[in-house]
C-alpha cells in the first residue's frame, strides 16, 4: 500500500508526469478553443422562403380595345424561375442573387386560390430587384432558348389565352399562344423580364421568412388586345383585300370591288376572320397584332402583385 | 600515464569565426607540440586541424551564468573526433553545446614515432556570459545564423594542439580506445565560449519566436515551404498545384497568397507588389527543407525593419547548412502518385583551406509527380546557392535563387456535384474549360550583402538585390457565367481567366546601429538609421480564354503597365536600464508612388458603340505612411519576461485599382501585443500572448474574377501559445494553438458593380479559422555506435495541424481540417533512407473552400445564381521513400 503511494508521489512528481498534466492542459485550451470556433458568425443566413402564385378572379368580361368585351375561359401563364436580386436593378447586375427559385409552373392566373409551387433558396438580406422567365429560359451556352417543361405543357409557350366574344351575335372562340423569350434585342443569358428601376421593391429578407406570394392578374394584359383588325366588318372595295368578312360571311372580292362570292362560315359553326377566311376560332399567331399586344403586356406590362407575408 | 603539455586559451568574437592571426595554426593548418619519449618511441600528441565554435546556449542567455564543461575526447587514428564524454557537466545545455561543437572539430592525430594513433585528451570549455559592451539583449531561443546583422553569440577554438593525451597504440585504436582520461593531467585544453548578446534583437513581440532546425526538421514535410506549419499560427495549404504559390494563414489572417505576411528569405524579400493573382504573392516553393536553418517570425508590426506586407508579421527563413551536414549529399525520393524528386546540396567544410560558413551551400532540385486526383501533373525545378565570404569586420554574402514551375490544376468543383455523384472529390469537370486549367512560374532573384561588425558593438549592413518574376495562369472557378465585354452577344464560351504577371525589381537595403551609448552604468542605448526600398515594373493582362478552340481570347479584362516605388526609412532605439528593462522606440514611414497605364481603362460597354473615345486611363498616385514601432520587455525573473508592443504598418495596394492622385495608397494596419514568455531551458519554453490588430481596409477573394479584391475595416482580436520542449537529448516536441476573433467591421457598400457583396457589418471574417494548432514531434537515438563502422541512428516524426471550422461568404462553412503525418528514419553512416506518410488518417478534406454563384452545366437549362459551397481538394493519403547518400 505504501509503495503503491510512494509509485504514485513518484509519478506525480515526475517530469513525465508534469509534462503529462501540461499536454492535459493544452488538450482543454484546444477543446476550449474548438468550442469557441464552432460559434461562427457568417453575417448572413441560409434560408428557404415558400413560394407560392395566385390569379385573379374576373368579374365580368374583360373589356377590349374598341370596347370589344372577351369573356376569358383560360388564362395559363408558365412561370419560372424566378431570381430577388440584392441590387436595385436586376439582369446582368445580378450576377450573384439573394433568392432564386429555379422551377416554373403553370399558373392559372383566374385562380384565386394560393398556390405553394416551391421555395425559394438563398441567403438574408436585402432584395431590391426581380427578374423572372416565362417557362422559357436562355442559357449563355444555348443558341436558343429552352422551353422548360411548364412551358412545354402550355406547347411551348408562356402563355395560353381562351376566351370567347361575339361578333353580329355569333360567338367567336378566341385563342392566342404566346411564348415570350430572348431575341436578339434583349441581354443574353438573364431572364427576360425584370423589374424596372423606377418600379418599388423592397424587402429585407430575414430567417423565419413566412413567404412570398405572386399574384397575377390578366386582365391588363387581355385589355391590351386589339381584336378589331380582325373581327370587325369588312367591304369589298376597289383595291382592297381579296377577301373580307362582313360578319359570319367570308366575300371574295374582284377587283373592282365587286364581291364575287359570299360564303356563310356560321353555316359550318365557323367564324370568318379577317384575313383567314372561315376558321374554327380567332388564333392569335405570331404574325397577329394582338400576339404582340400579348407578348408586350407579359414583357413590360401590367407587373403581378409580389406579396410577403408577415414574418411568424 | 600523464603526458604533459600546454595547450593556449583563446577566445574571440568574430563574424564568420576565422582564425586569429594570433591564433592560427601555422603553415599547413598544423601547430606543433612537444614530443614525449616513451619505451615506444617518441609519442607526438593530437593537433588540431580544423574546429568549430561552440554556442553559449541562448537559452541560457539570460541567466549570465559562467559554466565550465569538461570532456573527455577521443581522437581517432584518422584525425575525427570519436566518442565524447562529458567529464564535468555545466547543465544540459552547456554540455550538449560544447559536445556539438566537439563532435565537428578535426584533428592530426596522435602518432608513435610516425605510426598514427587514438588518444584521448581532456578539453574544458568555458562559457563565460553576454560581455556587458554589447548591446541589447536576446530573448530568443534562437542561435542566429554566423555573420548575421545579429551578430556572431560565440567562439573561440583552441588553435594549436598540446594536450597530452593517453596514447594508444594505433592498432588498438579501431574501434577508438576505451581508456580513460586520468584526472591527473598538466594543463588541459581550455576553450573560452564566450556568450554574446545579439547585436541587434529581431523578435520584440510577445508572439515572436524563432524555430531552430531541430524543431523544423522533426515533423515530415512535402515540400520545403511546409516547414512554416512550424510557426505558431501559421498554415499552409496547396489549393492550386506546385506552380501556384501556397495559401498562408498566419493568426487570424487569411493571407491568401501572402498579402499579410511579410516573407523574406536569405534576406531577399519575397512578396510581388500588385501582382495580379493577389497582393503580396509569395510563392516559397524554391524552399528546399534540407537548407532552411531557421524561421525568424515576427508576430504583428513591432520591429521598424518590417515593412510591406507586414500586417499579421513577417517571417524570416535563413538558409544554411550545419556543419553536421556539410559536404555533398544526393537524395532521390520516389513516392505516391508517381511523385520522384531528386536533390542534392553540396555543402564544403572548406575551399581552398578556407573553412566555409554554414551559410554557404548550393541545392538543386528537380520534381515531378501526376498529382493526386484528375488533372494535378507537375514539374518544378528550384536551385538555391549562397556564399558567404571576406574576412575581418566586413563580410559578403552572396545568394541567388532560380525556380520554375508548370502543373495542371484541377481548379474547384461544386460541393452539391460533389454531393450527388456528378463529379468526384478530387476530379475536375468534363469540360475543356476546365481540363485547361493550368499554371507557370518562373522566378530568378539574386542578392549581395555586406555585413559590417564595429569594434565596440557598432554594426551594419548593406545590400543590394535584383529579381524577376513571371506567372500565368488558366483557371476557371465559375464555370460558364461570363459574357464578353468587348465582343457583342459573345458569352457562355466557358470562364478560363487567363492571368499574366511579369514583375521585374530592383531594391537595396541599408542599416547602421551605433555602438553603445552608456550615460550611466545602468543605462545604455543603441540607435539604428535604415532604410531600404525596391522599385517594381510590373506588366499584368487578364483575358478570357475559349480552350475549345486553342485558347482563343475573348474577352479582355485588364491590360496594364504599373510602376511602383516604396522608399522606406526607420530609426530604431534600443535601450537597456538595468538588468531588467529593455525598451525599443522606433518609427517607420514609406512612401509609395505608382504610375499606372491602364489601357482598357474607361472602357464603357454599355454604350457600344463607342465611338466617342479611346480606351485607356493613366493615372497616378504617391502616399506617404509612417508610425511608430514599440515594445518593451521586462526581464521579471531570469525565467520569464513581460512583453508588450505596439506598431503601425502598411500594406502596398493592387495599384491597378488606385484612383488617380489617391493620396492613402495602402492598407493601415495597427497592433498591439502582450504577454508572457517563460524559459526553463531544455525541458520547456512557452510563449504566451494576446493580440490585437486593426486594418483600415482588407481583401478578400472573389471567384468572378479570380483575384482579391477590396473588403472593409477588419479587426482580430486573439491569443497564441506557444511551447517548445526537449525532455532528453532525443525528443523535440513543438506545440502552437492560436485562437482568433476577425471580424468585419465595415463592409464594403453595395455598388452597381457589386450590388451584393457577400459581408455584412460584424460577421466573422470569411476564410479565417479561428483557431489554429499545429504539433511537431521528433526523436532521433543511435541505436549502435559501431555497426560494420558506421553508426547507426534512427529517427521517428509525427506532425500534425487542425484547422477549426472556418466561416465562409453566404452563411456557409467549412469543416474543420485535421491533418496528421508521420516519418521514420534509419542513417547509418553516409547513407541515410526516410520513409514518411501524409495525411496518415486519409483525411478528405477541401485544402480551399469557397462560396460563390457558379454555372458549372453548360446543358443545363436553368442557370443558378445563387451563392454554393466550391471545394479545391486537398492531398489525400500519400507517401514518400527517400534515400540519401552523402558522398
Amino acid at each position: 500500500m505504501s509503495s503503491r503511494r510512494r509509485c504514485v508521489y513518484t509519478l506525480g512528481t515526475t517530469r513525465l508526469a508534469r509534462d503529462l498534466r501540461r499536454v492535459a492542459k493544452g488538450s482543454s485550451l484546444v477543446w476550449f478553443g474548438l468550442m469557441l470556433a464552432g460559434c461562427l458568425d457568417t453575417g448572413q443566413a441560409r434560408v428557404q422562403v415558400p413560394l407560392s402564385v395566385a390569379g385573379t378572379e374576373l368579374v365580368g368580361d374583360v373589356v377590349t380595345k374598341g370596347d370589344v368585351p372577351l369573356t376569358v375561359e383560360r388564362a395559363d401563364l408558365a412561370f419560372g424561375p424566378l431570381v430577388l436580386c440584392p441590387g436595385n436593378t436586376a439582369g446582368e447586375l445580378c450576377e450573384t442573387a439573394r433568392l432564386e427559385w429555379l422551377d416554373a409552373v403553370v399558373v392559372d392566373t383566374l385562380d384565386v386560390t394560393p398556390r405553394q409551387v416551391g421555395l425559394l433558396e438563398g441567403v438574408t438580406g436585402q432584395v431590391r430587384s426581380w427578374m423572372y422567365d416565362l417557362g422559357i429560359t436562355s442559357q449563355l451556352t444555348e443558341e436558343s432558348p429552352v422551353p422548360l417543361p411548364a412551358a412545354e405543357d402550355l406547347g411551348d409557350a408562356s402563355f395560353v389565352l381562351e376566351a370567347r366574344t361575339s361578333v353580329a351575335g355569333q360567338e367567336v372562340p378566341v385563342r392566342a399562344f404566346v411564348a415570350v423569350q430572348q431575341t436578339e434585342d434583349t441581354e443574353l443569358g438573364v431572364p427576360v423580364i425584370r423589374k424596372s428601376a423606377s418600379e418599388l421593391f423592397d424587402r429585407d429578407v430575414q430567417e423565419g421568412e413566412a413567404g412570398l406570394r405572386v399574384t397575377f392578374d390578366p386582365s391588363p394584359w387581355i385589355a391590351r388586345l386589339d381584336l378589331r383588325p380582325l373581327l370587325d366588318p369588312g367591304s369589298c372595295a376597289p383595291g382592297g383585300p381579296p377577301t373580307v368578312c362582313d360578319g359570319p360571311l367570308n366575300q371574295e372580292c374582284a377587283e373592282d370591288g365587286t364581291v364575287v362570292v359570299a360564303v356563310d362560315c356560321s353555316v359550318e359553326g365557323q367564324v370568318c376572320v379577317q384575313g383567314r377566311g372561315c376558321v374554327d376560332a380567332l388564333i392569335l399567331d405570331s404574325s397577329t397584332s394582338g400576339y404582340d399586344a400579348l407578348r408586350l403586356a407579359l414583357l413590360a406590362g401590367e407587373r403581378p402583385v409580389f406579396s410577403w407575408s408577415p414574418a411568424p | 600515464m600523464v603526458i604533459g603539455g600546454v595547450w593556449s586559451v583563446v577566445g574571440f568574437t568574430a563574424a564568420v569565426a576565422p582564425l586569429t592571426a594570433d591564433a592560427a595554426p601555422p603553415e599547413g593548418g598544423e601547430a606543433s607540440a612537444p614530443p614525449l619519449e616513451t619505451s615506444e618511441g617518441a609519442v607526438r600528441p593530437p593537433m588540431v586541424r580544423s574546429q568549430v565554435p561552440a554556442v553559449y546556449p541562448p537559452r541560457a542567455l539570460s541567466t549570465g551564468r559562467s559554466v565550465t564543461v569538461e570532456l573527455v575526447v577521443t581522437v581517432l587514428a584518422d584525425g575525427r573526433v570519436g566518442p565524447v564524454e562529458v567529464a564535468r557537466s555545466g547543465g544540459e545545455d552547456f554540455d550538449e553545446a560544447a559536445m556539438e561543437a566537439m563532435r565537428q572539430w578535426t584533428f592530426v592525430p596522435a602518432r608513435r614515432g610516425e605510426q598514427p594513433i587514438a588518444s584521448k585528451i581532456r578539453v574544458p570549455f568555458v562559457f563565460a556570459p553576454p560581455a556587458e559592451s554589447v548591446p541589447a539583449p536576446t530573448d530568443t531561443a534562437a542561435r542566429f545564423p554566423a555573420g548575421s546583422e545579429e551578430g556572431e553569440r560565440i567562439t573561440p577554438p583552441p588553435t594549436t594542439p598540446g594536450q597530452t593525451p593517453d596514447a594508444v597504440d594505433s592498432t588498438e585504436a579501431s574501434p577508438p580506445v576505451a581508456s580513460a582520461a586520468t584526472g591527473d593531467e598538466a594543463a588541459p585544453l581550455e576553450v573560452v565560449v564566450q556568450g554574446e548578446r545579439a547585436l541587434r534583437d529581431d523578435l520584440r513581440g510577445a508572439g515572436d519566436v524563432a524555430v531552430t532546425r531541430d524543431i523544423l526538421a522533426a515533423a515530415p514535410r512535402q515540400e520545403g515551404a511546409e516547414v512554416l506549419r512550424t510557426a505558431p499560427g501559421v498554415y499552409i495549404g496547396r489549393a492550386e498545384g506546385p506552380a501556384v504559390a501556397h495559401n498562408y494563414n498566419l493568426r487570424g489572417f487569411d493571407a491568401e497568397h501572402g498579402q499579410d505576411i511579410e516573407f523574406r528569405v536569405a534576406g531577399l524579400p519575397i512578396n510581388l507588389p500588385s501582382h495580379i493573382h493577389g497582393q503580396g504573392y509569395a510563392d516559397l516553393s524554391f524552399l528546399l527543407a534540407d537548407v532552411v536553418q531557421t524561421l525568424r517570425v515576427r508576430e504583428g508590426v513591432y520591429d521598424p525593419r518590417q515593412g510591406d506586407f507586414a500586417v499579421a508579421g513577417s517571417i524570416d527563413v535563413d538558409l544554411g547548412v550545419a556543419a553536421a551536414d556539410r559536404g555533398v549529399a544526393v537524395r532521390s525520393s520516389y513516392g505516391a502518385f508517381n511523385t520522384f524528386r531528386q536533390s542534392a546540396r553540396w555543402a564544403p567544410r572548406e575551399i581552398g583551406g578556407r573553412e566555409m560558413s554554414e551559410e554557404t551551400f548550393g541545392a538543386v532540385q528537380v520534381m515531378r509527380t501526376d498529382g493526386f486526383g484528375e488533372n494535378r501533373s507537375g514539374h518544378s525545378a528550384s536551385a538555391l546557392l549562397q556564399h558567404r565570404f571576406g574576412e575581418g569586420r566586413t563580410t559578403y554574402r552572396a545568394v541567388a535563387l532560380l525556380h520554375t514551375a508548370r502543373a495542371d490544376l484541377a481548379g474547384v468543383v461544386r460541393r452539391d456535384d460533389v454531393d450527388d455523384g456528378t463529379v468526384c472529390f478530387t476530379c475536375v469537370y468534363p469540360y475543356a474549360t476546365a481540363r485547361a486549367q493550368v499554371a507557370l512560374s518562373q522566378r530568378f532573384m539574386s542578392g549581395l550583402f555586406a555585413d559590417f561588425k564595429g569594434e565596440k558593438g557598432s554594426n551594419g549592413q548593406f545590400g543590394l538585390w535584383v529579381g524577376l518574376d513571371t506567372f500565368r495562369i488558366q483557371q476557371n472557378f465559375t464555370g460558364f457565367i461570363e459574357a464578353s465585354r468587348t465582343l457583342e452577344r459573345t458569352a457562355g464560351r466557358g470562364d478560363l481567366i487567363e492571368q499574366q504577371n511579369k514583375t521585374t525589381s530592383v531594391g537595396l537595403t541599408g542599416r547602421y546601429r551605433t555602438a553603445p551609448f552608456r550615460p550611466a552604468p545602468w543605462f545604455r542605448s543603441t540607435l539604428e538609421l535604415g532604410t531600404d526600398g525596391r522599385i517594381d515594373l510590373i506588366g499584368q493582362r487578364q483575358s478570357l480564354l475559349d480552350a475549345s478552340v486553342r485558347n482563343q481570347t475573348w474577352d479582355e479584362r485588364i491590360d496594364a503597365d504599373i510602376r511602383g516605388v516604396d522608399v522606406g526609412m526607420w530609426l530604431d532605439v534600443a535601450t537597456r536600464m538595468t538588468r531588467y528593462v529593455d525598451a525599443r522606440v522606433g518609427v517607420r514611414a514609406d512612401v509609395l508612388s505608382y504610375e499606372i497605364d491602364d489601357r482598357l481603362g474607361n472602357f464603357a460597354p454599355l454604350s457600344r458603340p463607342d465611338d466617342s473615345f479611346l480606351p485607356g486611363f493613366r493615372r497616378s498616385a504617391l502616399g506617404i505612411v509612417a508610425g511608430p514601432r514599440t515594445s518593451l520587455e521586462v526581464h521579471a525573473l531570469p525565467w520569464m519576461s513581460v512583453l508588450a508592443a505596439y506598431g503601425e504598418g502598411y500594406r502596398s495596394p493592387q495599384a491597378r485599382v488606385l484612383e488617380d492622385g489617391e493620396r492613402a495608397p495602402y492598407t493601415k494596419v495597427r497592433s498591439a501585443d502582450g504577454g508572457l514568455k517563460f524559459d526553463w531551458g531544455a525541458p520547456l519554453s512557452l510563449n504566451a500572448s494576446a493580440y490585437y490588430t486593426r486594418l483600415s481596409d482588407d481583401v478578400a477573394f472573389d471567384a468572378g474574377e479570380g483575384r482579391l479584391e477590396r473588403t472593409g475595416a477588419t479587426r482580430r482580436l486573439g491569443a497564441t501559445v506557444h511551447a517548445v520542449s526537449r525532455p532528453t537529448k532525443w525528443l523535440v516536441a513543438s506545440a502552437s494553438m492560436t485562437y482568433v476573433k476577425a471580424t468585419l467591421l465595415e463592409p464594403p457598400p453595395a455598388t452597381a458593380d457589386e450590388p451584393l457583396p457577400p459581408f455584412a457589418a460584424g460577421q466573422d471574417l470569411p476564410f479565417v479559422p479561428p483557431l489554429v494548432v499545429r504539433a511537431d514531434l521528433g526523436a532521433r537515438h543511435q541505436f549502435l555506435r559501431d555497426a560494420g563502422g558506421q553508426p547507426l541512428s534512427g529517427r521517428l516524426g509525427v506532425g500534425y495541424s487542425l484547422l477549426s471550422k472556418r466561416p465562409l461568404p453566404f452563411d456557409e462553412r467549412s469543416p474543420a481540417v485535421s491533418l496528421l503525418d508521420a516519418s521514420a528514419g534509419l542513417t547509418w553512416g553516409p547513407i541515410d533512407l526516410a520513409f514518411e506518410v501524409f495525411n496518415v488518417l486519409n483525411t478528405a478534406y477541401a485544402a480551399m473552400e469557397y462560396s460563390f454563384a457558379s454555372d458549372w452545366d453548360p446543358e443545363d437549362a436553368v442557370r443558378p445564381r445563387t451563392p454554393a459551397r466550391h471545394i479545391s481538394a486537398g492531398a489525400p493519403f500519400s507517401w514518400m521513400l527517400s534515400l540519401e547518400v552523402k558522398l
